[in-house]
């Protein structure tokens, strides 16, 4: 019989001649990602040594305000450079303030996250990196254990595979692909992995694969893998300089599911305040007056995003009722924005573009939009419980950057300008 | 921590199908959990569920739900609070990945047992052999037997979480290979 991706992953990370569905087995990380409040004490408390810290990668992201206790920016970042030096963790693996950027998304742009491996990153979207054709999971407290033996439990999941066919219209990203994909198959993603495929798939830009993997978690799903095509392979090739083999399913592979998606039907969509399942279309909440704006995250802070919204605010001013407020995800993303004339035409608009992270998405993290009592937010981030970006009482809608952009001008929700334009043209 | 303990008895709460850790723990308590003030938000479990279930709750309670419990994205008072209340598992026809990863890393019992939803209702007493599936609705009296869940995850929330279970390891691969 054949495998699927996610055992054939599996299968090598264990070392053993296969895997089965429901089976439990250690797996060996080809790299292990750590953002930048961890506390790793316990490993020098108990003089402990890293199995592999060659295979360790940090990326600042969070910069946690300081109310945060030992989780602050002032005292983690230090911690973080020492705890690095102090365990032979190489330098060019630190990706330390002016390299940094998010940490499940960093390791993807710096070759740490090669087609065919087993990844963990600390985050609970570490999915994210499954862009990679890697098969990666969330650590959290299987972090200090990990980087210990280089190793981790997993349960192998059965694995649903989603085929794409078509094109994304324009001003629809991956977030939408996310939320749509969701709302016809959440009964069945719980504890399985997804693997992406398809002939739509060369039509996907790799900031769309992130924005649909991050979703993994929010779908109950174990992980995401997308299949590895050209277009990632030249992305690749200047960033990983050893061999490697990516996997591609069997033809007879064991799925539990097989469904097809054609990219044309996705429309942008809307996740009313509550959770990401509150699932709304933005004629719904059309006319929601909003005192604040943010475009970034690990779900939609890549430089597709970025101009979506550039392209949205050309010419236009933000409301001077809200403040709008743009993260990139990483660096590189930052750097690839201002080559494109992005930045300048979000400031243009009067945005705020900050240092790339994680920014207003976590209210814990330094950033200039935390939200005021009963303040009403739009955002491409990734989560709007009550209190996830400021003060409980603030209300938080999830969106595509455009919408999110076209709604900072308006001062309230609407439809963004790149999709009337289709509209009025069909 | 369960401390070696692999047979439950006690008391269940049973909840519904499909709810996500935010009906366990809202999400806006974070702060608190994040720096380690969990016992500040413990009377907030499951509040909007099971009104007043941190006061009636006993150690040794086990929570039994449906289909899907715990998804939504991991929020940091959930699983500290359970324990904190003294839940010993949750028990479920199918729970999410990340919080079952997290509470058997942390010590916390969160296994699937298809079929458990049908064998006791709320309130019941119940005894469960966690490595054999078999037990007993000790409130009427009958006996049942499920498919056990993984016996490598009941031996790691068993030796008290991930990090414990660790060091065993680190420890036994010392002994084999001998002093340096």
């Amino acid at each position: 019989m054949g495998a699927t991706m996610t055992e054939k992953i599996l299968t090598r990370a264990a070392g053993v001649p296969s895997v089965t569905p429901g089976e439990t087995v250690f797996c060996t990380f080809h790299s292990v990602s750590l953002l930048d409040c961890q506390n790793l004490g316990l490993i020098d408390e108990k003089g402990l040594t890293l199995q592999h810290p060659e295979r360790v990668v940090i990326s600042f992201d969070h910069f946690i305000r300081d109310s945060m206790g030992d989780l602050a920016a002032a005292v983690a970042l230090p911690r973080m450079r020492e705890f690095a030096a102090r365990h032979k963790i190489p330098v060019a693996n630190v990706f330390d303030v002016g390299r940094h950027g998010i940490s499940h998304h960093v390791p993807f742009e710096e070759g740490f996250v090669v087609p065919g491996s087993f990844c963990g990153a600390f985050d609970t979207q570490a999915a994210t990196l499954g862009v990679g054709n890697a098969f990666v999971i969330p650590l959290m407290s299987s972090l200090i254990p990990a980087l210990l033996t280089g190793d981790t439990w997993i349960v192998v999941p059965e694995a649903i595979r989603i085929n794409f066919h078509g094109r994304l219209r324009p001003g629809i990203t991956g977030k939408d692909v996310y939320f749509g994909i969701m709302d016809r198959i959440s009964e069945l993603t719980v504890g399985r992995s997804l693997e992406y495929g398809g002939p739509g798939l060369e039509t996907l830009t790799l900031d769309a694969r992130m924005a649909i993997a991050n979703g993994s978690n929010h779908m109950g799903a174990v992980t995401s893998i997308f299949e590895a095509d050209d277009r990632l392979l030249s992305y690749l090739v200047s960033r990983i300089t050893q061999p490697f083999e990516p996997v591609v399913p069997d033809a007879d592979a064991r799925y539990v599911e097989t469904l097809d998606f054609q990219l044309e039907d996705f429309h942008p969509a809307i996740a009313a305040p509550g959770a990401p399942t509150n699932r709304r279309s933005v004629s719904d909440v059309l006319g929601t007056e909003i005192q604040a704006a943010f475009v970034g995250s690990c779900s939609s802070g890549r430089l597709e995003e970025l101009t979506l919204a550039a392209n949205e605010l050309r010419g236009k001013r933000v409301h001077p009722a809200v403040r709008m407020v743009v993260t990139p995800a990483t660096s590189q993303v930052m750097q690839a924005a201002v080559a494109a004339g992005v930045i300048g035409d979000l400031l243009a608009a009067g945005a705020a573009v900050t240092m790339p992270g994680c920014g207003a998405c976590y209210f814990g993290n330094q950033s200039p939009l935390l939200l005021a009592d009963n303040e009403v937010c739009i955002s491409t981030s990734v989560e709007n419980h009550a209190g996830r970006m400021g003060s409980a009482s603030g209300r938080i809608f999830l969106a595509n950057a455009a919408v999110v952009a076209a709604s900072a001008v308006a001062g309230r929700i609407v439809q963004p300008d790149v999709l009337i334009e289709q509209e009025a043209a069909a | 921590m369960n401390s070696g303990v692999t047979a439950l008895e006690g008391r269940v709460w049973k909840l519904g199908d499909n709810v996500p850790l935010e009906d366990v723990m809202s999400a806006k308590y974070d702060e608190l959990a994040t720096t380690d003030r969990i016992t500040e938000i413990v009377r907030h479990t499951l509040e909007h569920l099971v009104p007043n279930f941190a006061d009636n709750v006993r150690p040794g309670d086990m929570i039994v739900t449906g289909t899907r419990f715990g998804i939504g994205k991991h929020h940091f008072g959930v699983i500290g609070a359970l324990q904190e209340v003294g839940v010993s598992a949750v028990l479920s026809e199918s729970l999410d990945p990340l919080f079952q990863r997290e509470s058997i890393d942390r010590g916390l019992y969160a296994l699937a047992f298809p079929g458990i939803t049908s064998v006791v209702a709320d309130g019941e007493r119940m005894r469960l052999e966690l490595l054999t599936g078999t037990g007993v609705n000790l409130s009427r009296e009958l006996s049942f037997k499920l498919t056990p869940a993984s016996r490598l995850l009941i031996e790691l929330a068993a030796s008290g979480g991930i990090m414990d279970y660790t060091m065993a390891r680190l420890g036994s691969q010392a002994a084999d290979t001998g002093p340096a």
